[in-house]
């Protein structure tokens, strides 16, 4: 079952979730849409695994933390902010999961691919040399990355 | 089915490119260059000769390639099609470049959309393009 909620009712609604049974933390990770738009989903199911329930709201840069209803969403929530760059409000180590720096949020749109950067596109090519035409550029890559 | 590798029709495929530039993972590539097509009924009486694209190599690189299937559903000319034969092991990364030659072995496996089967080697191009 998937529901959606309004952002302010994150925290209540995994508090309503835990007490009709869902106790298993599965995930929690989000989408960035646009600019200081991002989706952010959780999993939760039942303890046999018959049952589950995709929470999904839409917030701008920052969400309250689920920590004191479901302990396990801890780790996940550190990861999606070392990902995304959102913060969980009130999370006790709003800190990044992995060691590693990407120098910056990898899933974050605006964030360049190192490889999406060194590597050729492969669709500049044009069979037709004379066929005049704006040179295509890789969909989903900013211009300033190309280089 | 099963989606175990991705079969291309070489004659049917026009370099649109449109496979290479939909391609999220960016492992599809095409050379090809364009000559005068001498078939088209406009060729001998227009003064610019109407161009068809020729197709020299297509390689699609099963190392990168995420299975996502874009390539197959934008090909407008049903060039390329989902094969249940599968990809032999290979020693190392670069022999999952496959090319056009490797790419036609997997037509036998390979059936259209529409569950039919796809066109063979030797048949005719199967999209708009008259041959
Ligand atoms: S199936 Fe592979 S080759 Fe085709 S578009 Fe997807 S990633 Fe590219
Ligand atoms: S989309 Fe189809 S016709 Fe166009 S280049 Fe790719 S395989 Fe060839």
């Amino acid at each position: 079952m998937i529901q959606e909620i309004a952002a302010s009712q994150w925290q209540e609604t995994h508090r309503n979730l835990l007490s009709a049974g869902y106790v298993r933390f599965e995930f929690l990770t989000a989408a960035h849409l646009t600019e200081n738009n991002f989706e952010i989903y959780s999993r939760v199911s039942t303890a046999d695994l018959a049952d589950f329930v995709l929470v999904k709201t839409n917030i701008s840069d920052s969400v309250e933390t689920l920590i004191e209803i479901y302990p396990a969403a801890k780790f996940h929530e550190q990861e999606t902010h070392q990902m995304f760059g959102i913060t969980f409000e009130n999370h006790p180590r709003m800190e990044k999961a992995f060691e590693t720096d990407f120098g910056g949020n990898p899933l974050r749109r605006d964030f360049a691919l190192i490889t999406r950067q060194a590597t050729n596109w492969p669709g500049a090519v044009e069979p037709d040399e004379k066929a005049k035409r704006r040179p295509s550029l890789p969909p989903g890559v900013h211009e300033s990355w190309s280089s | 089915m099963e989606h175990k590798s991705i079969a291309l029709h070489p004659s049917s495929c026009t370099s649109c490119m449109l496979c290479v530039r939909e391609c999220p993972d960016w492992c599809i590539s095409i050379e090809a260059h364009s000559e005068p097509d001498l078939e088209s009924p406009e060729y001998s009486n227009s003064r610019r000769p109407s161009m068809k694209n020729v197709l020299d190599k297509f390689t699609i690189n099963f190392g990168d390639c995420m299975w996502c299937g874009i390539c197959v559903e934008v090909c407008p000319f049903d060039a390329l099609f989902w094969s249940s034969t599968e990809i032999e092991p290979k020693p190392t990364a670069e022999h999952l470049i496959l090319d056009q030659t490797q790419l036609t072995k997997f037509l036998p496996g390979a059936i259209r959309n529409d569950g039919t089967s796809a066109p063979q080697e030797n048949d005719p191009p199967s999209g708009r393009r008259k041959k």
